[in-house]
């Protein structure tokens, strides 16, 4: 099996896309993570759900965990207010990280590959610079491992 | 050999204050070199009173670092802060006040570095809830440990060192300088309200927030916290009655820590992570360094110089080695600007 063929479509964001719009997609589509592109189509990063999760927790917490506790349930319900006004670009790492993208003509191998060396949630197919869809994490064990049902 | 040990120290003093090579790499290289090329031996640099690794310090520290590993599991500094601020009612002066009282107490008895690391993500909470910019707090803070940590032998590291050398107690340092300390804080708190005056304005809304909080959930481990306040009280003592016990603070705060490693039940690994080695492996590479000097005569030569400068005058030589040493911790780590 080769990347092209085992790609799905999959939603795609831009740097600029509100981050509170890109952490709802995710929530109702229950992703793992979304493909970032620039404002031309070029895959930029990958967005992992994890790293939003990060970014909603304040940094104090991050720093001394204790303090999760003392937070009321109002105010600690109200944690993803910090999304609001920020951008997709805002959530990325500053310094730009190797990009999980493969092509099309690579194999399920080099795709566990790239996965497992960047801890990345999900890879992106290209074609010609062009995204022509996603792997994720979890389609990559149903291809490796066969689905049950079948 | 004496030119050998001026060269490197003074490239060592350089690198540090540059800060373009990491402390503990040029104080632990520079420390290679003269032990290298035999400006001092191996005798010299781990065995000897004069010219060697001061002991007596790295193990304070080390003990006093394990006890703070444990204390901090316990949650205690979390609860104090939050409770502070809401008997300050958010109040951003008062909660800045009673923050800096905290802080400066907290580094009477620790290390100024980790009391400030502790208090700092409890501010950061406060601040936000408050709806006030957080720096003017960490900077007061930064200030109050260390007025603070100059009240007590073991709240900061030169007090370490200057009482390492000069034989002085924890009693001589708090007797001596709490009261000028209390003084310098009550101080420092009034001009704060002078110079941060412009970040004292919160909103009424956001001040209940602090309200809130419950400190309460701050608490870990409430059979831990009882064992290492009982532990800490213990250490204190000790220190206190030195001249009954005739333990080094040294002894004493590795009892200590002993005592409360085995109390605590921990794994290793949730104190160890508290250790600041870079700290203790630095403080080794700048004793060799500065035996190095003591050994070659340099140090000798530098006090006989001082005494002709100075002439007989005890209170112009002060005035020299005082405004020698703020200058230099000004521009250098104030370890090995004391040290030297």
């Amino acid at each position: 099996m080769r990347a092209g063929e085992v790609c799905e479509p999959y939603p795609v964001v831009t740097t600029g896309t509100p981050a509170l719009e890109a952490a709802r997609l995710m929530a109702r589509d229950r992703l793992p993570g979304l493909i970032v592109t620039s404002p031309d189509g070029t895959p930029r990063a990958v967005l992992p759900a994890s790293e939003v999760v990060r970014f909603i927790v304040p940094d104090y917490v991050q720093a001394d965990p204790t303090l999760a506790g003392v937070i009321g349930e109002i105010a600690a319900d109200r944690i993803a207010e910090r999304l609001a006004n920020v951008t997709v670009g805002d959530l990325l790492p500053k310094r730009p990280a190797e990009l999980p993208v493969l092509k099309a003509d690579d194999t399920l191998l080099e795709l566990a590959a790239v996965m497992a060396r960047l801890r990345s949630p999900l890879c992106a197919v290209v074609d010609g610079g062009r995204i022509v869809g996603v792997v994720t994490a979890s389609r990559l064990l149903e291809l490796a491992c066969g689905d049950p049902r079948s | 050999m004496m030119i050998v040990a001026i060269v490197v120290f003074t490239v060592v003093y350089v690198l540090i204050a540059s800060e373009r090579v990491n402390r503990v790499a040029a104080a632990l290289t520079g420390a290679g070199v003269i032990l290298a090329v035999g400006v001092i031996g191996p005798d010299d640099a781990f065995f000897s009173q004069e010219t060697g690794i001061d002991w007596n310090v790295i193990f304070l520290l080390f003990g006093m670092m394990v006890i703070v590993g444990v204390l901090r599991q316990t949650g205690i500094f979390e609860y104090v802060a939050i409770w502070a601020a809401k008997r300050a009612r958010g109040r951003p002066f008062q909660v800045m006040a009673l923050l800096c009282l905290i802080t400066a107490l907290a580094s009477a008895a620790l290390d100024n570095v980790t009391t400030v690391l502790l208090i700092a993500p409890v501010t950061l909470l406060v601040c936000e809830k408050i709806g006030v910019r957080p720096v003017p707090f960490l900077i007061a803070e930064a200030l109050a440990s260390n007025i603070g940590g100059t009240a007590t032998l073991v709240g900061d590291p030169p007090n370490l060192i200057v009482a390492s050398k000069s034989g002085l107690g924890f009693n001589d340092f708090l007797v001596n300088l709490a009261p000028i300390v209390i003084v310098m804080l009550v101080a420092f708190v009034a001009l704060s309200r002078f110079l941060f005056r412009k970040d004292f304005t919160a909103d009424p809304a956001q001040v209940a927030e602090v309200m809130k909080l419950d400190e309460r959930e701050a608490i870990q481990d409430r059979p831990l916290l009882v064992r290492s306040l009982l532990v800490l009280g213990l250490v204190l003592a000790g220190f206190t009655l030195h001249s009954v016990l005739h333990l080094e603070p040294s002894v004493v705060a590795l009892l200590g820590a002993g005592l409360l490693v085995a109390l605590s039940g921990l794994p290793p690994q949730t104190y160890l992570v508290d250790i600041e080695w870079e700290t203790l492996l630095f403080f080794a590479g700048l004793f060799m360094l500065v035996g190095s000097l003591v050994k070659t005569g340099v140090i000798g030569h530098v006090a006989t110089a001082l005494v002709t400068v100075t002439g007989d005058s005890v209170p112009v030589a002060m005035m020299v080695l005082l405004w020698g040493s703020a200058v230099l911790s000004a521009v250098v780590d104030n370890i090995p600007s004391l040290r030297r």
